[in-house]
């Protein structure tokens, strides 16, 4: 399938879902509504004709005094097709959550962990939804324009690695 | 059974054979140069004059012909060059009056050096920093007040800062500089004719 | 010292109360574990040497890496893309530099591809020089560690001759890079390469055949094909398990359809397959190398456009566009339109992506990274589980996690 089409492919395939679409840098990109999003995913990774296997990456954006706020970023790669999608999903500042996407690819359990590390954006039914790149006692989430770059974090007691770890269960 | 005992016989073939291969190397380095050298004091050169020119070394300046124009402190991502460059009440000239670079913090990046417009400010091939406090890991190289560098039109006919321009301009001829396109695809072209 | 001596004394509680031999037991190892070349730390539930689970624990060596370039212009990031994967830093100086250009919608000379790639391929032998080296020295084969050493300096050698740096080299900019390469350099790379084809033969009768090698290294972290790609694994981890995704050649950038070169493969996923690929990773890249200083045309190394690049130095004090152009571009830095660009290179671990958002400015709005190492992490538990832990060393020396790359 030539790359070119793939957009109003998807459209075919998936009526309704697709809020927004445009290729822009050798990018395609759709965007969807969050409650979409699981139907999407999974219909663009076993669909024969996207088999978008391959989860790149996931990522937010924070566009800081616009509306909606925040911007998650998923970039999918077909391994069968060699053809790349870009997928985003818009959310705002009061309901920063969306459905979890670590049923569909493994990988997804962490990319989205750091995406709540560093946005606060919650991601419903993910098995283990806790920070990974900064410790359990961190206050805020850095990546939020908001945060300020030399802001200081208060001191944390040392943690007993028995009584209580950081990873549970 | 029979191939268990050929199986096994085969392993001990394999493994006697691997390791003659392996020692037949190991021996060799016995026979070879040895690639380490004694530093510092049994080097036949200094090592930093085997480095070559473009090596990112410690920072030095030549306030000769520094033209006092802050682009290099613009462009220290981490801000470890501070230059003041007052101007004189009387003769309304550009003074350098301190030119500090915290070589503690500086990270050998090579952006400040990259813009200067003279090359006053370039990287030696020294490396050694150790110093016994911080305070000392300043380089603090203008000591009064000096004038700054004016930049001529045509050749520097100074014979005290000429010499020094030409060893600033041999460092900056290691910087890659745009080629003009429009007279490098016509030469190409007259070539290829 | 108190807190020090307290899960000793709960253990030796442990140790009375119960039998130690039928119990599952609570390892954490690292963070700064010495055979771990990483901080990381893995929690371990075992029974006796054999590990139940062991779930990874990331994070020790971030940085902020992403905050700090929203901060900075766009080529004041070089430098610190330098510090995301130190054993290859041109691969990132070049994939950041890539995305940025594609942002721009611009395309390099000719010359500067070329450069870009023989620089790329150099930094993808000593990056797997570093990790087939450190494996071996893991596993016990230090001499080999040291041949590998060797050869690695050879190269350093050049990418100081090139650059001026061994490690930080901020070689790349938006636009080109900074230097041209030495008149000599054909030569030496040629001298340099026969010096490590003899180190390489030396290395694989040392290592490719010795059965106590193959013992520690073969079925050992082994992951399945359909686990590699659901942890989203790439580079030499998924080649080993039999896929031939490399982005060179499936999403060629920087002119990288021009070369000859194999992918190499594995069949079963595990470490000795994945050393395997690496050790013929560094033939194949040194036959692209080859190729491109066979063809390496000669011309500019920059985009003539003063919007991107600065201006000659003869311009800058000879007239008054040059003067402007010149110190715009100091103090406002490149102006990238506003838009969105992911563009991934073939990482030596990996697919490296960088995600660029641009708001117009001379900064970068988002700067986001995709690490090759972060998937290899997340999916180590998975490779472990049934090993032992003597098995850890080995399979987290060949997962080469980086910890500049996977913290940020």
């Amino acid at each position: 399938m030539a790359e070119a089409d793939i957009l109003s492919h998807i459209e075919t395939a998936l009526p309704g879902t697709i809020q927004e679409q445009h290729s822009s840098h050798g990018n395609d990109t759709i965007v969807i509504d969050r409650g979409d999003l699981p139907t999407v995913l999974s219909q663009l990774k076993e669909h024969p004709d996207f088999a978008f296997n391959l989860l790149l990456d996931i990522t937010g954006v924070d566009f800081f005094g616009k509306e909606p706020r925040f911007e998650v970023v998923y970039h999918l790669h077909s391994l069968t097709h060699n053809h790349r999608l870009r997928v985003k999903v818009r959310l705002t500042e009061e309901s920063a959550e969306l459905p979890s996407a670590a049923s569909v690819w493994k990988s997804a359990d962490w990319l989205e962990r750091e995406v709540w590390d560093m946005f606060g954006i919650t991601f419903t039914d993910h098995p283990d939804l806790r920070r990974i790149l900064m410790y359990e006692e961190f206050r805020g989430h850095p990546l939020r324009k908001d945060y300020p770059v030399n802001k200081r974090q208060p001191l944390v007691e040392e943690r007993d690695p028995i009584t209580n770890p950081w990873h549970k269960g | 059974m029979a191939s268990s005992i050929g199986q096994y016989l085969k392993h001990a073939k394999d493994a006697a054979a691997t390791i003659f291969e392996g020692m037949s190397v190991t021996m060799s380095h016995f026979v070879r140069k040895p690639y380490t050298i004694q530093y510092p004091d049994r080097t036949a050169v200094r090592v930093q004059d085997t480095l070559p020119l473009r090596y990112r070394g410690i920072l030095e300046v030549d306030l000769e012909i520094c033209t006092g124009c802050l682009a290099c402190e613009r462009a220290c991502p981490i801000d470890c060059i501070v230059i003041d460059a007052p101007k004189d009440k009387v003769t309304r000239a550009m003074l350098l009056s301190r030119f500090d670079i915290d070589i503690a913090k500086c990270m050998y990046c090579g952006l400040c050096s990259e813009v200067c417009p003279t090359g006053s400010i370039h990287h030696t091939t020294e490396f050694e920093g150790a110093d016994y406090s911080l305070e000392s890991m300043i380089r603090r190289f203008v000591k009064d007040p000096v004038l700054a560098y004016k930049a001529k039109k045509g050749e520097e006919t100074d014979p005290l800062i000429a010499p020094v321009l030409d060893r600033g301009m041999e460092f900056l001829a290691e910087w890659a500089e745009p080629v003009d396109m429009k007279k490098y695809k016509k030469e190409q072209e007259e070539a290829a004719s | 010292m108190a807190e020090a001596a307290a899960p000793l004394l709960r253990a030796q509680k442990d140790v009375a109360e119960h039998d130690p031999t039928s119990e599952i037991m609570e390892l954490q190892m690292g963070p700064s574990h010495p055979a771990t070349h990483g901080t990381i730390k893995f929690n371990l539930t075992l029974d006796g040497e054999k590990i139940l689970n062991c779930a990874v624990e990331i994070g020790y060596l971030h940085r902020g890496f992403e905050k700090m370039c929203e901060q900075r212009t766009w080529n004041h990031c070089i430098p610190y893309t330098d510090r995301l994967n130190y054993a290859s830093p041109l691969i990132n100086n070049v994939a950041f530099a890539l995305t940025a250009e594609q942002l721009l919608d611009v395309e390099v000379p000719e010359r500067c591809q070329y450069i870009r790639v023989i620089m790329s391929e150099i930094s993808r032998i000593t990056d797997h020089l570093t990790c087939l080296g450190m494996a071996a020295t893991e596993a016990g084969a230090i001499s080999v560690g040291f041949y590998l050493m060797e050869s690695r300096e050879t190269l350093y050698d050049l990418v100081t001759a090139v650059t001026g740096a061994r490690l930080t080299v901020s070689y790349a900019r938006v636009g080109g890079v900074t230097h041209d390469l030495p008149h000599d350099f054909a030569e030496r790379v040629r001298a340099a390469f026969a010096d490590m084809r003899r180190i390489l033969s030396d290395c694989d009768k040392l290592l490719s055949k010795n059965r106590i090698f193959i013992d520690r290294m073969s079925g050992v972290g082994a992951i399945s094909t359909e686990d590699a790609i659901s942890y989203s694994l790439t580079g030499p981890l998924l080649r080993a398990t039999g896929i031939p995704y490399d982005v060179r050649k499936a999403q060629p950038y920087s002119g990288y359809d021009r070369y000859e070169f194999d992918i190499p493969t594995g069949t079963q996923g595990d470490n000795y397959d994945r050393f395997s690929v690496r050790f013929e990773e560094i033939r194949q890249s040194m036959r692209i190398i080859e190729q491109a200083l066979n063809g390496i045309p000669s011309g500019p190394i920059r985009i003539d456009d003063p919007q991107i690049t600065l201006p000659e130095k003869k311009q800058v004090y000879g007239n008054i566009e040059g003067l402007m152009n010149h110190f715009k571009l100091v103090i406002e830095g490149v102006k990238i339109p506003p838009g969105e660009a992911f563009l991934s290179v073939e990482g030596a671990n990996g697919e490296l992506g960088f995600y660029l958002v641009s708001d117009g400015s001379g900064r970068p709005y988002r700067v986001r990274v995709r690490p090759p190492c972060f998937f290899g992490m997340a999916a180590l538990g998975e490779m472990l589980r049934g090993c032992l832990i003597s098995d850890i060393i080995t399979t987290f020396g060949m997962v080469n996690m980086i910890g500049g790359e996977c913290d940020r």
